[in-house]
């Protein structure tokens, strides 16, 4: 068993994205199971009630962070001042998991807070591998890196399976795979989904994402943007059920950052992957027997 | 030949910045619409901005949404992200405010943004414990007398200076996100004091006698020379009661530079 792994059993529930309109009832929450996901750089503050709920509902739930601005695939490598202040809150909170995207935002002094695209070529593939190790070494753990939504296709040197698993072989990092990300990078590029789930080891992954996405405002259904603002979608549900059967059971993780509605509403999207991990547990089992 | 990476990301930073694709382009598979890339453009002044308007409230509010974005762009183009988090992002704004053309129909917009901001670096700030009654006694118990002290304001707490009288209408903007009436702001410099009691930021308008007590003491001096500045300012000052009450509220801890850095 490696260390994803190893980590990744205590987590083997799904949770959901934490936001302040939803701290005294998360933290109240009996919830079977329940974990909570935080944005690294939403905690990179000294104090007061924001930091003070995170480390009451840490007591009663396992947490994981997720950075969305480290800039791991930049031209430089993450900035030392990011580094040490992820380190303080993973010394902080021992979080179950760390994770980050396999995506560029920083160039020079000037952070373009979005996660950008990087071209699949041996050069940018070893900007990556250093950004991750320095990372890592940097908060002194491993991470997982996630895949990114592509919206347009860029000249590459290898497809987007076989560059992330590189730089989890070169890094010793885990995959985090976000199912709706992979749903729009399929729709939106012609990328085949399944197959790319098919290709990955199951071992190297520690974490699933799902989220809801919208049409653009110009291009309509025909081009998906991952906004985090709907529900999660049925094709998406579909494709995780597809995930965890050729995976095997994982941490779910409900992603929602805009027009966020009320802590039960969300809790009652995530009974749907509740029921679907349970499901495939039960498959597992049966398996097994 | 694959494209070299930092040439990319270079010609990635322009478009991002001009909104022209220009090189950019040559990096994509034949005969993909290049105007996708405004998926990332957007994504990044919907971020900073969507920021601005949950940094700078009563500004917002002020101004309404469709006028605050337009100048939050603006002020996004001059005044870019440096860190990879938007926490606290905007701190140059008031003084961007100062600059722009609608700060001269509204004089007092800047000194609204310095209120957002003074009430955004409280809320964030380090805790600390403040002195009590008892932790003061103890102080007194070892140095032989309270005077002599080296005590600051709570990192939780910073004083803004505006030229335009409007904590209170800034208190009603920030409560209700309106004003229901017009109000009159008089043109005369107010200094206020912004700082967090327990989950809740509290602001008051400071006398001119109050603020010298206090820059006294952010400028390092003991509560003694502080009292001394501040009936300097006012004889009638009256220091017992009114350090009783800087206690009772919660606004002092022992002076170190740590904490004296905040202010």
């Amino acid at each position: 068993m490696n260390a994803v792994e190893s980590v990744s059993d205590n987590l083997l529930t799904s949770g959901i994205g934490l936001k302040p309109a939803h701290y005294e009832q998360a933290l109240v929450s009996t919830a079977a199971g329940l974990w909570f996901e935080v944005h690294t750089e939403n905690y990179f503050i000294e104090g007061g009630q924001r930091l003070s709920y995170l480390r009451q509902i840490r007591e009663r739930f396992p947490i994981s962070m997720h950075g969305v601005g480290a800039s791991l695939g930049g031209p430089s490598l993450p900035d030392r001042d990011h580094l040490a202040k992820v380190r303080r809150l993973v010394d902080q909170l021992q979080p179950t998991l760390v994770s980050e995207h396999a995506v560029w935002s920083r160039l020079g002094s000037h952070y373009f807070a979005e996660l950008l695209p990087i071209p699949r070529t041996r050069d940018a593939l070893q900007r990556l591998v250093d950004g991750v190790d320095c990372y890592q070494d940097a908060i002194g753990r491993t991470i997982l890196i996630e895949n990114p939504t592509n919206y347009l296709s860029f000249k590459s040197e290898m497809d987007e399976v076989d560059f992330l698993l590189e730089v989890c072989g070169r890094t010793g990092c885990g995959f985090l795979l976000d199912v709706n990300n992979l749903y729009l990078s399929a729709h939106n590029c012609g990328l085949d989904a399944r197959e790319y789930i098919r290709s990955l080891p199951a071992q190297l992954i520690g974490e699933i994402h799902v989220a809801g996405f919208s049409p653009d405002e110009k291009f309509g259904n025909q081009l998906l943007i991952d906004s985090h603002a709907m529900p999660v979608d049925e094709s998406v549900w579909k494709l995780l059920e597809f995930a965890l059967e050729h995976l095997g059971p994982k941490p779910v993780l409900l992603e929602r950052d805009a027009d966020i509605p009320a802590f039960n509403v969300l809790m009652q999207e995530r009974q749907i992957a509740h029921a679907i991990l349970i499901k495939q547990g039960d498959k597992t089992h049966a398996a097994c027997v | 030949m694959p494209p070299a990476f930092d040439d990319f990301t270079d010609a990635f930073a322009r478009f991002l910045e001009s909104g022209r694709v220009g090189q950019l382009a040559g990096y994509c598979e034949p005969g993909v619409n290049t105007e996708l890339f405004n998926i990332y453009r957007n994504g990044y002044f919907r971020s900073t901005i969507d920021t601005l308007v949950s940094n700078y409230p009563a500004v917002h509010a002020l101004l309404g949404d469709e006028l605050f974005r337009h100048l939050s762009k603006q002020f996004v183009a001059q005044f870019p992200p440096a860190f990879g988090s938007l926490v606290g992002y905007g701190d140059e704004f008031a003084m961007f405010l100062d600059d722009a053309d609608i700060s001269r129909q509204l004089p007092y917009l800047p000194d609204m943004a310095r209120l957002d901001r003074g009430w955004l670096k409280v809320f964030f700030a380090a805790d600390c414990e403040p002195l009590t009654p008892v932790s003061v006694t103890a102080l007194i118990n070892e140095s032989g007398e309270a005077g002599s002290q080296h005590i600051a304001l709570i990192p939780a707490s910073t004083i803004v200076s505006l030229r335009y009288q409007i904590t209170d209408v800034w208190q009603l903007l920030k409560a209700k996100g309106r004003l229901d009436k017009a109000v009159e702001l008089a043109r005369k410099p107010e200094q206020t004091l912004l700082w967090r009691a327990g989950p809740a930021v509290l602001i008051r308008a400071l006398p001119a006698v109050e603020f010298v007590f206090f820059s006294s003491l952010n400028e390092g001096l003991s509560i003694e020379e502080a009292a001394e500045n501040a009936m300097e300012e006012n004889t009638k000052f009256d220091i017992d009661s009114f350090f009783s009450n800087l206690i009772a509220a919660g606004l002092l801890s022992q002076s170190t530079e740590q904490f004296r850095s905040v202010l």
